[in-house]
């Protein structure tokens, strides 16, 4: 599964994606969330307003499969 | 979108239209051996001038690709979702810590040469949007 993980606003300096849009490859398999993803990336799930999954918004129980396109933002900045 | 071959052709074209100001987004990829022992990353810097009404005229740079050993190869998966669900969070984490450690210095001195050369030829860099 490739998985491209862009953050905006705060989140560029607090969570671990940072300024650069990541592409990841995972293990296919375990019915991975959204939400599965908050601890790793340092994000808490309070502090984002919208995700949106290939361009649409999602939830933070959508499952992930493929190739996917995450973009967080942040409630504040 | 039209995209230049190189950055003195991108410049050479918004000297023309007298833009002075460019974004530059980091992009980077990374790909897992079998079994997770190897990441390999791929970085590219794409710089990009908003002309308005939607039309850019930008310039990818690559970066050097950089490859790393991991210091824990990826278990083989075990039979429950659980299971799944960890082998992908421990892989998400030993890219990132990967990336953090050993590439982001390789993007963010890239950025700064790039930064450095559309400065030379009077082009300000300006944060992203978003």
């Amino acid at each position: 599964m490739r998985v491209t993980i862009t953050v905006h606003g705060h989140l560029r300096h607090t969570s671990s994606v940072g300024h650069d849009e990541l592409t990841v490859t995972l293990p296919d398999g375990g019915s991975l969330r959204v939400r599965d993803l908050l601890g790793t990336l340092n994000i808490l799930e309070e502090e984002v307003k919208e995700v949106n999954l290939n361009g649409r918004r999602a939830r933070m129980d959508t499952t992930l499969r493929g190739r996917v396109h995450l973009e967080f933002f942040p409630r504040q900045g | 979108m039209e995209e230049f071959g190189s950055l003195e052709e991108l410049v050479a074209a918004l000297r023309e239209r007298q833009v002075r100001e460019v974004a530059v987004t980091g992009k980077v990829a990374t790909t897992t051996s079998p079994g997770g022992g190897q990441v390999v990353f791929r970085g590219r810097l794409v710089v990009c001038a908003d002309l308005g009404r939607g039309r850019q005229e930008c310039y990818t740079e690559h970066v050097m690709p950089y490859v790393t050993e991991t210091e824990a190869p990826e278990m083989a998966l075990l039979p429950d979702h659980a299971a799944d669900l960890r082998a992908a969070q421990r892989s998400l984490a030993r890219q990132l810590r990967a990336y953090r450690h050993e590439y982001q210095a390789v993007m963010e001195a890239a950025r700064a040469a790039l930064a450095d050369r559309l400065a030379r030829a009077g082009v300000e860099v300006t944060e992203p949007e978003g």
